[in-house]
């Protein structure tokens, strides 16, 4: 009986030391994933913001103006070829 | 056979007793030395520890952006690698510098060089703001020696346009010039910081103890300014300043009633992504920190103050002596002669002799007086760095000559900026209006946190009747009959005028031969004015032409042209107008 209460004694030492090993490594591994995750997140924002840039370049109206003179489209800006016209009229040296 | 092992006598004794008194005294050695680890020795190494453990990653926070009018992202930070090599774990640097040359095209001398010049150091800087391609291929190196480090890039997907209004940031990330400096404690972020505990890689293993700081992004800026009428006012002003081989050019469109500016462009111009690499007198924003004589342009100004005080009425007629006048030892002369002619006429065919002879009535200290109201010889309170006040001499340095040179925008100077915002308060109905750049600054989620819509009046500085009889009378026909005929538009009625001011040398009194400004300032629709317009060509090519009716006011009709119907401000039904207009 004694043996047995020894062994009994053992392995529930045995299996508390592993469980406290296995939580320990689990919350080490949990740690880890979290600074993996923040690391993440400052790479997305990165990225985000290396995007928006990009869109911004897009979105200037010089670049808009010469896509939409790539894609030979009609589209003008309201008022712009009117003006255009009229410097050329105003420029007539004949009303001077 | 003896075996001495199971031998025990006296010597076995003293042998056991030195060896248990060795052992003893190795065992209180190490016990005196764990004493001398914990106790004196305690701060220091765990410092040591600390340092080789702990780490500090930096989670970086974001500059805020600014934004035009409608939205579009004028000045926005992101993040780019540089590349830097430890030299203490390069090996063999000449086949590193070779490697590093292919990745990032360099010249493997050039890398070697860098490397060798300080092999104490542990961070040298290869290259700079790198692609992402050619960080991945430096990375797939896996050399222990060559890392990457993020740094916050300022990008300007604007380019050139707006340059010198935005500004650009230094090295460190703080503003150096424009709205980037004068904002600069509103758009800077605070950097996060997080500690944790790194393996023998130094790899982040797990959280420090402290607690983690968040980063805080910088707040963001709304400008008053429109990219789209920006590259119109550009592109108006660079033909102008090729068409007439000019030096360069400024020119502004600002809204009267509330004080913003629409545009505000200069040139040359600088690309403000490389703003470092550009001559300073490139960078410098000559609207707000240039000034100049304005000439003919002020002359509006000198009426209103003459009509105001009642030193001459609409009826007076003043004789302009055929275009030669002497007064004391000078000559004044007009560009074609004229006889009697009343304020209205004055204004029209810009005669410097019937303003220097307005001035002459008003005297030094009410012309003064008129000068200081308009808001000349002051800063006009914008939110530009480096602006100018402008030259407005104190009475007590007038000489007798100074009523008549000043009445035709001589012997004062003043910026691009006050022109344009005291011809704003004629618009306004005599009441002068501080200019803004800045419309809102937003917090780091998009909040607004305070709004610059309302405008911020500083004085009266003209009567209402004296500011509409000035802007719908004498310069509407200035722009109809007089010199500015070429600012006229198909579809809007312009007011304006002309000036054509000489440039005075740089560095000692008397005029540059040749060298003119020449000027428009106006403002369309006339009948209730939207925008108005300044346009300055310097130094164009003599020879072609520098009247600010022929140079400057083609550009200015251009802006009005193109902007208004922009704006979405209805075309004049004035038909008579339109009939006596430019016609095919």
């Amino acid at each position: 009986m004694t043996a047995l209460r020894v062994g009994v004694l053992l392995g529930a030492f045995t299996g508390l030391a592993l469980a406290v090993v296995h939580l320990r490594s689990e919350q080490t591994r949990c740690a880890f994933r979290t600074l993996a995750q923040e690391s993440r997140c400052v790479e997305l924002r990165r990225e985000l913001w290396r995007l928006q840039t990009g869109v911004a370049r897009l979105r200037a109206p010089q670049r808009v103006r010469d896509s939409l003179d790539w894609f030979q489209t009609d589209l003008v800006t309201p008022g712009f070829d009117s003006g255009r016209r009229a410097v050329r009229l105003a420029m007539d040296p004949t009303i001077e | 056979m003896p075996v001495s092992g199971g031998v025990t006598g006296p010597t076995q004794r003293r042998r056991g007793s030195v060896i248990l008194a060795a052992i003893s005294l190795i065992l209180m050695l190490c016990v005196g030395r764990l004493v001398q680890i914990n106790t004196s020795l305690h701060t220091r190494l765990l410092s040591i520890a600390q340092e080789q453990q702990r780490g500090i990653s930096v989670l970086p926070a974001r500059r805020g952006t600014i934004f035009d009018t409608r939205g579009r992202v004028v000045s926005a930070s992101r993040q780019l690698p540089d590349v830097f090599v430890d030299p203490s774990r390069v090996g063999d640097p000449a086949k590193l510098a070779e490697e590093l040359a292919i990745r990032l095209n360099l010249s493997p001398a050039d890398v070697a060089e860098k490397i060798k010049r300080r092999p104490a150091g542990r961070f040298i800087v290869i290259a700079s703001r790198i692609d992402e391609a050619t960080a991945e291929a430096v990375a797939a190196m896996h050399h222990p020696a060559v890392g990457l480090s993020q740094r916050e890039v300022r990008s300007y997907p604007l380019i050139a346009s707006m340059a010198h209004v935005v500004g650009f940031v230094g090295r460190e990330g703080g503003g150096l010039e424009g709205v980037e400096l004068s904002y600069d404690g509103h758009l800077r972020g605070r950097d996060g910081r997080r500690g944790a505990i790194r393996d023998g890689r130094r790899r982040s293993l797990w959280p420090a103890d402290d607690s983690i700081i968040e980063p805080v992004d910088g707040g963001h800026i709304v400008l008053t300014l429109d990219a789209e009428i920006q590259r119109t006012v550009e592109e108006a002003l660079q033909e102008s300043v090729e068409e007439f081989e000019a030096e360069g050019g400024v020119a502004l469109v600002m809204s009267p009633n509330d004080g913003h500016i629409l545009a505000m462009a200069c040139l040359p111009s600088y690309d403000a992504n490389e703003a470092a690499s550009q001559p300073v007198e490139l960078r410098r924003n000559r609207a707000v920190t240039d000034p100049a004589e304005p000439g003919s342009t002020f002359k509006p100004f000198v009426a209103c103050g003459a009509l105001e005080g009642g030193f001459v009425s609409t009826f007076d007629k003043i004789d302009c002596h055929m275009g030669e006048y002497h007064l004391g030892g000078r000559v004044l002369t007009d560009t074609s002669p004229h006889g009697l002619m009343d304020i209205a006429q004055i204004i029209t065919y810009s005669s410097n002799i019937g303003m220097a002879l307005v001035g002459e009535r008003m005297g030094a200290k009410a012309l003064h007086r008129t000068i200081r109201s308009f808001g000349f010889g002051e800063r006009t309170g914008a939110d530009c760095p480096g602006e100018a006040p402008g030259i407005v001499y104190p009475l007590r340095d007038w000489t007798s000559y100074s009523t008549a040179s000043v009445s035709m925008g001589y012997e004062l100077s003043v910026t691009p900026l006050q022109l344009i915002t005291g011809f704003c308060a004629l618009l306004n109905d005599g009441v002068l209006v501080r200019p803004r750049l800045v419309r809102q600054l937003l917090g780091p989620t998009g909040d607004v946190v305070k709004s610059f819509d309302s405008p911020v009046q500083v004085r009266r500085a003209v009567s209402s009747s004296v500011a509409r009889y000035m802007t719908c009378e004498l310069l509407t026909s200035a722009v109809k009959e007089g010199t500015g005929k070429r600012a006229r538009t198909e579809h809007y009625r312009v007011l304006g005028k002309t000036g054509t001011p000489k440039l005075a040398y740089r560095n000692r009194g008397g005029y540059e031969p040749g060298a003119y400004l020449p000027t428009f300032i106006g403002a369309a629709p006339a009948n209730d004015p939207k925008i108005a317009v300044l346009v300055m060509v310097r130094r164009p090519n003599a020879r072609k032409d520098y009247y600010g009716g022929k140079v400057a006011a083609p550009a200015a009709s251009r802006i009005i042209a193109e902007v208004l119907p922009y704006l979405g401000v209805p075309r004049d039904d004035d038909e008579a107008f339109v009939s006596e207009g430019p016609t095919e």
